[in-house]
């Protein structure tokens, strides 16, 4: 029973983490070479809470290739990134460290376990 | 900060290269590190880093006065540019204006200045001194590239999503022509006798010859990279000898430099800025210079230095052999490099 509650508070922890508003701002560079992505969410390492479309931040609703997007409503930590191209094939870039640096870069090798 | 791959490639590059002939050089480039909030400083005679001058956040557009003396750094996310004394490297002013993307100064006489402002569809226009406004237009969706006519009396921006070069007059900023060009326009380079615009389309994959006086295309120039898909071929920056014989644009993530001849718009070679380049130490080809975006020439145009935003380095190309012969490795993501006119 212990173990269910605090499961139950990481889980919500992990929610809290996604979701609290933050100061600081953070940033997604999609540096591949030619994929656009039309869902960006992230969620706390480990679980599948995922947050909101971050994609939609940008003017278009899509984070194109060479461009970079705004990510709001973090805190720091350790993140899963799913991201979602144009064509639906889904990617999951694991434990990107938002804990020190503010951005991470999506490059074509993250694009490795596509589905 | 240097990226441990930046650092691995960098170094056996530099003893590849040690004992190859290279002419002197001097002078100093500056590379605008958007990721970093930096700019690289590159004493060319040693080839590598010598200071790393922080800025406020995203750098990426910066021109310099024609002394030298001045480097004005667009700072996107600080909604100003700075104006860095290139001795002292302090700042000697800053123009306040939203999302600063390229900027491009008026010569003779270093004024005015021209910004692109991508999120509120404005091209500024300020003095440099006062760092007072003197104007604005409207322009299409997210301006991009700025360029000033060699006799200052033409200005030509690039609008990313409307897909246009647009074309204003000195001093009025009277808009007199717009010109439909691919997807994505990001640069904007005027032939050195005035004649023509060279405009970059990134998503197009070309670039598009604009006729200055009559505002007619006079060509569209394409390009094929046996082996590479046409999707990777996104031109950027556009470097034009003084001469007007030859155009170097940066394809972006096709690792490569087009060498485009001025006079018949024909593309006559492509440099690799990812050279392979074979190190006698690693026994092994290595690949440098990810993704170029803009270069700039030194002075005498003996060599032509860009900007590879994905390798976090700075390539040295020989315009005569038009090989790479040096890389130096410089801050996160390198958006432009400049170079000192003297």
């Amino acid at each position: 029973m212990k173990l269910v509650a605090l499961a139950s508070l990481v889980a919500l922890a992990g929610v809290t983490s996604v979701s609290a508003a933050a100061g600081t701002n953070y940033f997604a560079y999609n540096s591949t070479a030619v994929t656009t992505f039309k869902g960006v969410y992230l969620a706390p390492t480990g679980t599948t809470h995922w947050g909101p479309n971050q994609a939609l931040n940008d003017d278009d609703k899509e984070l194109d290739f060479g461009e970079r997007l705004t990510l709001t409503g973090l805190n720091p930590g350790l993140y899963d990134v799913k991201l979602v191209d144009q064509k639906g094939r889904t990617c999951i870039m694991h434990r990107v460290n938002l804990t020190k640096e503010t951005s991470f870069e999506i490059r074509d090798t993250s694009l490795t376990n596509c589905k | 900060m240097i990226t441990r791959r930046a650092v691995l490639i960098g170094v056996p590059l530099a003893l590849a290269v040690a004992g190859e002939a290279r002419a002197a050089i001097s002078g100093m480039a500056y590379a605008s590190n958007e990721k970093d909030n930096t700019v690289s400083v590159i004493d060319l005679a040693q080839m590598k880093v010598v200071k790393t001058v922080p800025t406020g956040q995203r750098p990426r557009g910066m021109d310099l006065t024609s002394d030298g003396g001045r480097l004005l750094v667009c700072l996107g996310d600080s909604n100003r540019i700075d104006i860095l004394n290139t001795k002292t490297w302090a700042v000697e002013g800053s123009i306040n204006t939203p999302d600063p993307e390229y900027a491009a100064l008026r010569q003779p006489g270093n004024n005015p200045l021209y910004v692109s402002n991508e999120n509120n569809a404005l091209v500024t226009v300020w003095n440099i001194d006062s760092q007072k406004m003197l104007g604005q237009v409207p322009t299409g969706t997210e301006p991009e590239g700025m360029a000033v006519s060699p006799d200052g009396e033409l200005i030509c921006n690039t609008t990313e999503t409307t897909n246009m070069a647009q074309f204003f007059e000195y001093p009025t900023t009277k808009n007199v022509a717009n010109v439909l060009v691919p997807p994505r326009p990001r640069w904007a380079a005027f032939t050195h006798d005035g004649k023509a615009v060279w405009v970059s389309s990134e998503l197009g994959g070309t670039v598009t010859v604009i006729d200055t006086k009559t505002f007619k295309i006079l060509d569209t120039i394409h390009f094929a990279i046996e082996g590479l898909r046409s999707t990777f071929i996104q031109p950027v920056g556009i470097s034009i000898t003084h001469d007007d014989k030859l155009a170097f644009v940066c394809l972006g993530p096709a690792n490569r430099i087009a060498v485009v001849s001025v006079p018949e718009h024909k593309v006559l070679s492509y440099v690799e800025t990812g050279q392979k380049v074979f190190d006698a130490n690693v026994k092994k080809y290595l690949l440098v210079g990810e993704r170029p975006w803009h270069a700039s020439f030194t002075p005498d145009e003996k060599y032509l230095l860009t900007a590879n935003g994905l390798s976090n380095d700075v390539s040295v190309i020989d315009v005569a052999k038009l090989r790479v012969i040096d890389t130096v490795p410089v801050g996160q993501q390198p958006w432009m490099v400049l170079i000192s006119p003297s």
